[in-house]
């Protein structure tokens, strides 16, 4: 309850707040104008109702799900992983969206604001699919666990693939400011359409992650343990691995890297609340989801009219937060 | 026949530079058990009793496993990873125990083949818990963090969660072992009473005066083979335990059990 009025909040002050100073009442009533069949009128003008419902709302939305998306894959990747810094870029999602993105802007396919998306979702997704076949290949033998050999694949082909990217990077030196600055991650939303593009893939695999709560449990006492206790646990592992490489790529693809949700909400969540896949799964998805909001709201106010990166805005803002939380709890 | 094996063997085939040899660490091991019966598998290090137990579960890769295993008449590998959770449940020898999952979350991971893929626990299932927690009696710790138990209260609580699979056979692999004297006998007595209740325990066990005084029918296993089965007094004659565990012992028969003591 209280996660969630802390979302409704952080998606009001999301609307509310911006670089244009609109009365927020207004607002509002623009917004439920919006939402509703009638029509109120709100008293904004032409160019600050479209500020709201055309700028502000998509960003807000957008940030809302990609948060959530994030933290969502990110809590499953751990609990797939047994691992604490799992997080959702560990099988390449970063390094393989980052060269998607290269490409697409290094060969300017980028007539269409569609290829660069594209490109990353395609590359992110490659690039986790190559690491987990590698990682998952044959028969465990006694040597390698098979969740080590899947995070050692992951970091192979990660620095495979930002190697390529660094290369035609360095190529292309005049194309270095665009990629880069989709590396550190922004929301450059414009109406609806990415929006629409988003969320039928946030519906089906966070869906897919929070039916797979349970069995994310039960990784919790190894493979060998879970797998007596009728989990079938290769089937289990690639279905959640699935749905949360698509969604870690679905987001990368439209706002570039934003470091730190993945890690550090489910890690809150855990901290704050409880450490039940039933509680970390939807918790972190919410949490997720106003952290980034509010984020994105620091990011275009405070050096307004400028923008700040939001990677920045979050690890920069996420990071104390979470050394103070993670103090706190083992001083506690 | 509830459970049982026909020349179960198994071999690890290891591959150094060119040259292949294969190590056979089960050989031809056939064994039945029913249910309200239990079993004591007793060996030396290295004798193959993990890895019986491991393939009665099928945990072991199929192409190197040759031999049948049977529940109820039925191949294990026709039977679903589900159905086999719901058949039989397994406590490692050092099994993961999340140190900070709660007790009571970890006992309900037993019921994980009983609940439909996708939906919550039931009532029925909380009861099954709270069941299995007050057997062991851990009731009072239901809601502590594993990493806040003993090692004997973690043992406890292993044997709690096979007990929530509701599974008619439990397999337990070295229950005893790390526990001080009072808990074996304790757990002993909690282990060997589930036959009555119409479960098939099988458990292996080093510590042979315990095999003694609680197990029926006791296996001796010695390089991936049954080399002797009987009861106590059958198997644990000097005589056996100087071959298989190649040390010299007398022994010392009682209405108590047997003690064996290294001479």
């Amino acid at each position: 309850m209280l996660a969630i009025a802390c979302l409704l909040a952080s998606l009001l002050l999301g609307v509310l707040v911006g670089p244009t100073n609109l009365n927020p009442f207004r607002v509002l009533t623009e917004i439920i104008d919006w939402v509703l069949p009638f029509s109120i009128d709100s008293g904004l003008s032409n160019i600050e109702s479209s500020i709201v419902i055309d700028i502000r709302l998509p960003r807000v939305i957008m940030a809302l799900l990609v948060g959530a998306m994030l933290a969502l894959s990110g809590s499953a990747y751990q609990g797939v992983f047994r691992n604490p810094l799992a997080e959702p870029y560990l099988l390449g999602v970063a390094a393989g969206a980052g060269l998607g993105a290269t490409i697409a802007i290094i060969t300017n396919l980028g007539e269409s604001k569609w290829s660069l998306p594209i490109f990353a979702f395609v590359g992110g997704f490659v690039a986790s699919a190559i690491s987990y076949f590698v990682g998952s290949a044959g028969k465990t033998n006694g040597r390698l666990d098979n969740t080590v050999s899947l995070i050692l694949a992951g970091v192979s082909i990660s620095s495979f693939f930002t190697a390529i990217q660094v290369y035609l990077q360095q190529a292309h030196v005049d194309t270095l400011r665009e990629v880069y600055s989709w590396v550190l991650g922004r929301f450059s939303v414009q109406g609806f359409e990415e929006i629409l593009i988003v969320l039928p893939y946030f519906f089906v695999t966070s869906f897919v992650i929070l039916l797979y709560r349970r069995v994310l449990s039960a990784f919790e006492v190894g493979e060998e343990e879970a797998y007596s206790l009728g989990v079938d646990v290769r089937t289990s592992r690639l279905i959640v691995l699935l749905a949360a490489s698509i969604s870690a790529s679905v987001a990368v693809a439209f706002t570039g890297l934003i470091g730190f949700v993945g890690i550090i909400i489910p890690h809150l969540v855990r901290l704050l609340f409880s450490n039940s896949y039933r509680v970390i799964l939807p918790l972190s998805m919410i949490l997720g989801a106003s952290f980034l909001v509010l984020a994105d709201l620091l990011a275009r106010t405070a050096v307004s009219p400028g923008e700040l990166p939001i990677g920045v805005v979050t690890a920069f803002v996420g990071a104390p937060f979470f050394v103070f939380v993670l103090y706190r709890a083992r001083t506690a | 026949m509830f459970l049982e094996t026909k020349n179960l063997s198994y071999q690890v085939n290891k591959r150094r530079f060119v040259k292949r040899s294969s190590i056979e660490i089960l050989k031809s091991v056939s064994l039945q058990i029913n249910r309200g019966q239990s079993m004591t598998i007793i060996g030396p290090n290295g004798a193959g009793k993990t890895t019986l137990l491991k393939s009665l579960l099928h945990l072991l890769p199929d192409k190197d496993t040759f031999g049948e295993v049977l529940i109820n008449g039925e191949p294990i590998s026709n039977i679903s990873k589900r159905e086999l959770g719901k058949l039989i449940s397994y406590v490692p020898q050092r099994p993961v125990l999340p140190s900070r999952m709660l007790l009571a979350d970890y006992v309900l991971l037993g019921r994980m083949a009983h609940i439909p893929p996708f939906l919550n626990e039931t009532k029925q299932d909380l009861d099954i818990v709270y069941d299995a927690l007050e057997k062991t009696s851990m009731v009072w710790a239901k809601e502590r963090m594993l990493g806040s138990l003993s090692g004997g209260e973690l043992q406890l609580a292993a044997i709690a969660r096979s007990l929530a699979t509701r599974a008619p056979l439990l397999l337990l692999d070295e229950p005893t072992a790390s526990l001080d004297l009072r808990h074996c006998y304790e757990l002993c007595d909690l282990i060997y009473s589930l036959p009555k209740e119409g479960i098939a325990v099988i458990a292996t066990m080093h510590d042979l005066a315990l095999a003694a005084r609680f197990g029926d029918e006791l296996l001796l296993m010695s390089q991936g083979e049954v080399c002797k089965r009987g009861t106590a007094s059958q198997v644990l004659t000097a005589e056996n335990i100087q071959s298989y565990y190649k040390i010299s012992v007398r022994t010392e028969v009682s209405s108590k059990g047997i003690t064996i003591l290294p001479n």
